[in-house]
């Protein structure tokens, strides 16, 4: 099952379906843009490092956007027309879930460890990354998103202007506590109820998912 | 022995209905099943694949209900739908494999004949395909599992007229020993005329006809001639009548004891003449 998982995941991996998100197209632009002119505004004298701590900041988030844009929760319709029980298709849209997770995560602990050589990363920049990156690691796709208000979108532009304040905070060699706190109370008080109130809505998708007519309607 | 059995099914999907559908399709019959766009043949497929859930009524296959027999029944079924349901990015031979790995009767020399008998190469990508190609291939993979029963969603559209005549014969032969069936959608009635053993003609969820074709020849008759004739006739028998340059024609509900004027012509009527005067009737 994992072998189909992995297929299936790269499979519909395409950049394609950026075109078709006019916020993740903006967000592209305006990670490369910052990636290129971030040392024109920043405060240190080393160009690379810059670009390279932006990098390893943006591109987990951009990353993980993409691919939950790629992957809607159903599985493709022919694996409804296999020959399957219910809790075997269960376990292969529970598990194609969990893998996107891991996948998304990986880029975003790599990025961390980049910004902690290249920067001046603490330990409550690092959770404080690594939490951002978790919002958008566990985002379904915004197709199947309940209700009028695009919960993944808003959690997914509260992350990227989350972390362009922690390049700032992380750039420069004396710490604003005072930023660090505003980040951490910008994730319980804003991102923490918006990616509980998401994830309800997710797991109700996931277990439509198990059939297919559940899973278009 | 029925190999599928529907009664009085009932679905709902947003304003369209499929209202009390009701048929049996036994073991060894090619069943057409035909109607406009809009009918709801793709719902009733849906529904025969498990894909949509009845609101009402039962439907069994092979004695089996999806309640219960989910995967049992999907083993049994072969499918060919107009979207493209293969991994575009992988070979033919992968996506077969990959699939095939579900179906307790697939055989993959049986794939690599059909793809190898289609004139497709099966490293190719399926996404590289034509639709035509596509279609070729996911017939070839219905075929190489050991199905009983076809599922086939307008494939024919979209064959050139040399594999048309090879298509109809593999049915042919897959009905042949009398224990599989084959369930055609298709806008192409003429192949239907010559090839089905039993038609299910929807309308709007509604079912107009369904039976095999010696009872479609038995209820209907095509009658053309004069005007003034053919309202001789009983007006609940006219389903449609229409005038022509040459005269009149009209599609007639028919039974053993009717006789029609010497001066009329009559003939059975085709399946394209049922559903155009039919439409035409609704329309009216």
């Amino acid at each position: 099952m994992i072998n189909d998982i992995i297929r299936d995941y790269f499979a519909m991996f395409r950049i394609g379906n950026l075109r078709k998100n006019n916020l993740a197209t903006f967000f592209a632009f305006y990670f490369i843009g910052m990636t290129l002119c971030g040392p024109f505004l920043s405060h240190t004298e080393i160009f690379w490092r810059v670009v390279t701590v932006q990098f390893a900041v943006f591109a987990p988030i951009a990353f993980s956007y993409f691919s939950v844009l790629a992957h809607p929760i159903r599985l493709p319709k022919m694996m409804y027309l296999c020959p399957m029980q219910p809790d075997e298709r269960r376990k292969y849209i529970y598990g194609s879930y969990y893998f996107r997770i891991g996948v998304h995560m990986l880029p975003g602990v790599l990025g961390v460890c980049t910004a902690v050589v290249y920067s001046y990363c603490d330990i409550f920049s690092v959770i404080e990354m690594l939490l951002n990156d978790l919002t958008v690691a566990l985002l379904i796709s915004r197709e199947q998103e309940a209700g009028g208000i695009v919960i993944g979108d808003i959690i997914f532009v509260i992350a990227i202007l989350s972390s362009m304040i922690q390049v700032g905070i992380i750039g420069d060699d004396k710490p604003d506590m005072g930023m660090k706190a505003v980040l951490f109370a910008v994730f319980c008080l804003v991102q923490l109820p918006l990616e509980i109130r998401h994830l309800k809505s997710a797991g109700k998708q996931l277990q439509a998912a198990v059939s297919f007519e559940n899973a278009i309607h | 022995m029925n190999l599928l059995q529907a009664e009085n099914l009932f679905k709902k999907i947003g304003s369209f209905r499929l209202n009390n559908i009701s048929f049996e399709i036994p073991a060894g019959y090619l069943c057409g099943l035909i109607g406009e766009n809009g009918a709801g043949k793709t719902t009733l497929l849906h529904l025969i694949l498990g894909l949509y859930h009845a609101d009402g009524g039962s439907l069994l296959i092979d004695g089996m209900d999806y309640a219960d027999k989910e995967k049992q029944i999907h083993d049994l079924i072969g499918t060919v739908l107009v979207e493209d349901l293969m991994n575009p990015s992988m070979t033919l031979m992968e996506n077969a494999d990959s699939y095939g790995k579900y179906y307790s009767g697939y055989h993959r020399e049986c794939m690599e004949k059909y793809l190898s008998l289609f004139h497709l190469e099966k490293e190719r990508k399926f996404g590289r395909l034509s639709k035509g190609e596509k279609l070729k291939c996911q017939f070839a993979f219905a075929l190489s599992h050991d199905a009983r029963l076809l599922i086939l969603d307008e494939p024919t559209g979209n064959f050139d007229p040399g594999f048309r005549k090879q298509f109809f014969q593999i049915i042919k032969e897959f009905i042949a020993d009398g224990t599989r069936s084959v369930i055609l959608a298709t806008h192409i009635t003429e192949d239907l005329d010559h090839m089905a053993d039993y038609i299910i003609y929807l309308e709007e969820g509604n079912l107009i006809f369904t039976g095999d074709i010696e009872q479609l020849h038995q209820c209907y008759r095509m009658v053309s001639g004069e005007r003034y004739k053919i309202n001789l006739l009983p007006p609940e028998r006219i389903i449609h009548l229409e005038d022509g340059a040459y005269g009149t024609r009209a599609l007639i509900a028919h039974s053993r004891l009717n006789r029609y004027d010497k001066s009329l012509t009559v003939w059975n009527p085709t399946i394209e003449e049922l559903m155009y005067f039919y439409t035409k009737r609704r329309k009216d």
